[in-house]
């Protein structure tokens, strides 16, 4: 044994690459019956526009429009509403009634979303706004037709030369007060919130969201024409779906702003705060209600302009209610049964959950979509002075940029093993990095993986120029760097989520079986956000954002194409990203994909992406595992395999409006029955119509 | 008594202030600020790209004064706090004091609860298990007691909620009141709810007071039993149980009168732990929410409060002594 240790020690002291690791192909993900299978359906599929020859609404509707409070349904609707066609729908046609109870940990700022305020998240914002096109549902929607869905604008067309898009908004349909939306109301949303710089419009949207250089003008009361720099940006239609486009009600917005009005942009912003209730809305409810940490209640919006094929207008449930507690909370509620929907995300939590939800007493389902939860290693790769603390990190971030180190790295990671240390079962599936196994972009041919071999990882830092000089078990620097100390690498990660803290642990404990000190760095809360974003760290575990997912959101994510787009890798003092040449690569293809028009050459482009960043490691990914869609039993025309997150959260992605609880299992938990919204600017709970 | 009272309240004057540096220093020494959070939640919850959430962060520091220097900042804060205005909160939206006066109330009515109870059953228990030391029912209470003792609260708590929710399906989990019952006015059914709902907080937190006041009187009772002036008592023919209970416990109850000084900060802590378990809107939860996200200005004022309810609770616990030994009130 002696003899051969000394045999390797001395291959290795010579330099010579004993078996550093070998490329294979990537492990198919384990399958498994609680994943709900997606019937894949293209756009015509899901929705049209058109004119119905009848239109049905709730009884208590027509009970106040024979009152003479409410205009005729036929008045109320656009000339061709949206029509959901139930064919997409599992369960078919629904029934009105019952309400959908949602626990939220956020609480809002007020309702003034083009001018930055938060309404409390979970999904209250998605009910209330409707934007210009929707990608939600887009994880029902085959590869060869993905494209946002339309939405407020139900066409488009492109110019022969791709400069322009003339976007045809629906036609007829009102605010949730009456008041007509029209082009006007896309417009005071552009040019006074996205092109004022003193507004900055929750979500972010600004001028660069749409392409540096784009305008955007108003052809008549329902067209819109948009003017590029670039041919064919199709990239555009996704961010006008949520949360950059989705414009507020200019009838009740403009009188506010500072350009109207002797307002101060913060007057502005807090024009409307969350004691101004009935405010306006394009979205399938209006909040009638606000109780500070106890609620929100938003009842149905009685000028929604989206039907079913029978021609009742939507939505059928009446009521949403949004309790003020902690997200934590979220979970317990809905599977005690006083809550109605959450995501699950913590793998710690599914089998108990399964569980649970296998007895047939339990008020809550449980469903697992596709793997779009990931984590990966990232690797801190500024060598021009970002995020560098000491010698040792200006040391290590280098040796970031070194390709035998990378590989080193993620052929030491039992990636088995990291997935069953967070769930054990078929949950987990191996993710070498890259695009998410699975999703549409991806491309296992493309996908280059080193598997786990404790050998191969030290024959790669080897490579690397790393060996233990000092025989403490750990690999030190060269003698010229960093004075010859050990490497010492921290990784941070988030202390506040228990899968973030147990993939750190793993990766600390697989590091030193190859030589690594690997330092855990766990901060929570703004700590983490904020070592991160000033790159305070060598490596961290980060669960994946959407661009890993769909490639189509969150492009500029994938490489740094500007100096701060990707978190791990940002521009020095300079201003200029230290590129690598492989990464040079990436930047170019990224940038090719965003202007790309024609499907097959996405689809290529992505394959070349896959291909260089996963035989280069640019990250080392660890694991992949579903979320579930946790959502009490009484509802119905839930889509099957629904991911928490994959293009938009959960909220929109199962199209709630058209989401129903049949007659026998209806609650009785509705605050508000029988009502509607009343005029904007009433006192909580007190303006509604009834 | 009233000029020990008026310079009691005096000192405290220069002990609060040093406290408002103290923390305030303490709660910005931690990298990060509510920006921070900003820029998160726009990543995760809107799909908002790194520079746009790094953008916003940059323009919340720059409208809310989170560049200025720190000395600035806590001058800013304390002068707002002699004008009576505390600030309005990042997370909340609203002026800190509403925050305040809406939680308050619920978590002194909380904590009065528990601290009420725990010492009128742990007291009773203590004088129980002194008189039959090493009886069954002096082991049994010990058991209760080191249970309670060794066993951290937000442990219990956690038991507590997987049993309801997981294994028992109790409806009544997180928030004062169902939803149905938070819009109704005061009535017995409601207040039925809120007692369905505190319940296991009040449990937890109940089970924790009875087992340090049951020990700390058991412990003291003992020692004063076999004092000479209880032994004088008896011996002047006075039954057992009015020795005991007119010489021997008013004397075993000193060091517990002493102690009130110190409960509000272990009540605090007690349902700081429970309430973020259970998630109901405490000031608890508001401390410990306020510090993970960086509203800074909330978690150092609601320290304020703290410490000047610790401070109230200093005076009254020194009245309280006054009150039960007449050697403090007479200065003997």
């Amino acid at each position: 044994m002696k003899t051969v240790t000394g045999l390797m020690a001395a291959m290795l002291a010579l330099g010579v690459s004993a078996t550093t690791v070998k490329a294979d192909a990537v492990p198919d993900a384990p399958k498994f019956d609680a994943q709900g299978k997606v019937t894949m359906v293209g756009v015509g599929d899901i929705l049209e526009y058109k004119a119905l020859p009848s239109y049905n609404e709730p009884e208590f509707m027509k009970a106040l429009e024979k009152a003479g409070k409410l205009p005729a349904l036929k008045d109320r609707l656009p000339k061709e509403p949206m029509v959901y066609k139930t064919g997409n729908m599992k369960d078919g046609i629904g029934v009105y009634g019952d309400v959908m109870r949602h626990v939220i940990g956020g609480r809002p700022d007020g309702w003034n979303y083009s001018a930055g305020q938060s309404q409390g998240w979970g999904g209250i914002d998605i009910g209330l706004s409707e934007c210009l096109t929707r990608t939600g549902p887009l994880f029902q929607v085959k590869a060869e037709e993905l494209q946002p869905l339309p939405n407020l604008a139900k066409s488009w067309d492109w110019s022969k030369d791709g400069m322009q898009l003339t976007m045809h908004l629906i036609e007829g349909a009102k605010w949730s007060d009456g008041e007509p939306f029209s082009a006007d109301d896309v417009m005071f949303y552009w040019e006074k919130n996205v092109l004022d710089t003193n507004v900055h419009p929750l979500n972010g949207a600004n001028p660069g969201t749409f392409g540096e250089g784009t305008t955007l003008e108003k052809v008549d009361a329902n067209t819109i024409k948009w003017t590029f720099k670039t041919a064919f940006p199709t990239q555009v239609l996704y961010a006008m779906a949520y949360g950059t486009f989705c414009p507020g009600p200019a009838h009740i917005l403009a009188p506010q702003h500072p350009a109207n009005s002797k307002n101060t942009y913060d007057e502005y912003k807090n024009a409307f705060p969350p004691t101004y209730s009935d405010m306006p809305t394009m979205g399938a409810w209006t909040e009638v209600d606000y109780k500070p940490d106890n609620i929100i209640v938003l009842r149905r919006n009685p000028y929604y302009w989206k039907v079913d094929e029978k021609g009742n207008q939507l939505p059928y449930l009446n009521e949403m209610q949004y309790r003020l507690s902690t997200w934590a909370d979220r979970d317990v509620q809905t599977i005690a049964g006083t809550g109605d929907f959450s995501n699950l995300e913590q793998p710690e939590n599914f089998v108990e959950s399964l569980k649970k939800s296998a007895d047939p007493a339990a008020p809550a389902r449980l469903e697992f979509g596709q793997r779009t939860i990931g984590y990966a290693l990232e690797f801190n790769y500024s060598a021009n002075g970002w995020g560098d603390t000491d010698a040792n990190s200006v040391a290590v971030h280098n040796l970031n940029r070194n390709l035998n180190f990378r590989k080193a790295v993620t052929s030491m990671l039992d990636r088995q093993r990291l997935g069953e240390s967070l769930v054990k079962g078929p949950f987990t599936a191996i993710y070498p990095g890259g695009l998410f196994p699975g999703t549409s972009f991806y491309d296992k041919a493309s996908t280059v993986y080193y598997p786990f071999n404790v050998d191969a990882a030290k024959a790669d830092l080897a490579a690397a120029g790393l060996k233990d000089t000092d025989g403490d078990g750990f690999v030190n620097f060269s003698k010229d760097v960093n004075g010859g100390k050990n490497v010492e690498i921290t990784v941070l990660g988030n202390a506040d989520y228990q899968t973030d803290k147990s993939l750190v642990e793993g990766v600390v404990a697989m590091g030193e079986k190859v030589g690594l000190r690997v330092i855990p760095k766990l901060l929570s809360g703004k700590d983490h956000d904020a070592a991160r974003d000033a790159g305070k760290y060598d490596w961290e575990v980060l669960r994946q954002s959407s661009e890993m997912i769909t490639a189509v959101q969150q492009t500029d994510h994938l490489a740094p194409i500007g100096p701060n787009t990707t978190d791990f890798h940002k521009a020095g003092a300079d201003g200029k990203v230290d590129l690598m040449d492989f990464e040079q690569k990436l930047v170019d293809i990224v940038n090719k994909f965003i202007g790309a028009k024609d499907a097959k050459d996405r689809i290529a482009l992505m394959k070349e992406f896959q291909k260089i960043s996963t035989e280069n490691v640019y990250k080392a990914g660890l694991t992949v595992y579903p979320g579930a869609l946790l959502i009490n039993k009484r509802f119905a025309n839930v889509a099957p395999g629904a991911p928490i997150f994959m293009y938009n959260w959960a909220e929109d992605n199962i199209i709630r409006e058209r989401v129903y609880v049949p007659k026998d299992k209806q609650s009785k938990n509705e605050l508000f029955p029988d009502t509607l919204p009343g005029k904007p600017g009433s006192a909580p709970g007190e303006g509604l119509v009834k | 008594m009233l000029r020990f009272l008026a310079y009691r309240i005096l000192s405290a004057i220069p002990v609060l202030f040093v406290m408002t540096i103290i923390t305030f220093v303490i709660i910005h020494s931690t990298p990060g600020d509510y920006a921070d959070y900003v820029a998160s939640m726009l990543r995760s919850e809107g799909h908002a790209s790194n520079e746009v959430a790094q953008a916003a962060a940059v323009q919340f520091r720059i409208d809310h004064g989170l560049n200025d220097p720190l000395i600035i900042q806590y001058f800013r804060w304390i002068w707002d706090i002699l004008h009576g205005n505390f600030g309005t909160s990042y997370f909340f939206n609203s002026p800190i004091s509403e925050v305040i006066a809406q939680r308050l109330p619920r978590s002194l009515a909380l904590v009065l609860t528990v601290h009420v109870l725990g010492t009128i059953i742990g007291v009773t228990f203590g004088i129980i298990a002194a008189t039959r030391q090493y009886s069954w029912v002096d082991n049994l209470f010990s058991f209760i007691g080191f249970l309670g003792i060794s066993t951290p609260k937000f442990l219990f708590a956690l038991v507590l909620i997987y049993i309801l929710a997981f294994k028992i399906g109790v409806q009544e989990l997180g928030s004062f009141y169902s939803t149905y019952w938070s819009y109704q006015p005061m009535s017995f059914g409601k207040f039925w709810n809120l007692i369905l709902h505190v319940w296991p907080i009040i449990l937890v937190g109940v089970l924790n007071g009875i087992s340090y006041n049951m020990r700390m009187m058991r412990g003291n009772l003992l020692d004063t039993l076999n004092a000479q002036y209880v032994e004088t008592a008896r011996a002047k023919g006075l039954s057992n149980t009015m020795a005991v209970l007119k010489h021997a416990v008013p004397n075993a109850l000193h060091p517990l009168a002493a102690y009130q000084s110190a409960v509000m900060r272990y009540l605090i802590e007690g349902e700081i732990e429970t309430s973020v378990i259970f998630g109901i809107p405490t000031i608890g939860v508001a401390i410990v929410l306020s510090m993970s996200i960086g509203d800074v200005l909330v978690t150092a004022t609601l320290m304020l409060m703290l410490g000047i309810l610790q401070i109230v609770g200093s005076i009254l616990s020194d009245l309280l002594l006054a009150w039960l030994d007449p050697r403090v009130r007479l200065g003997t």
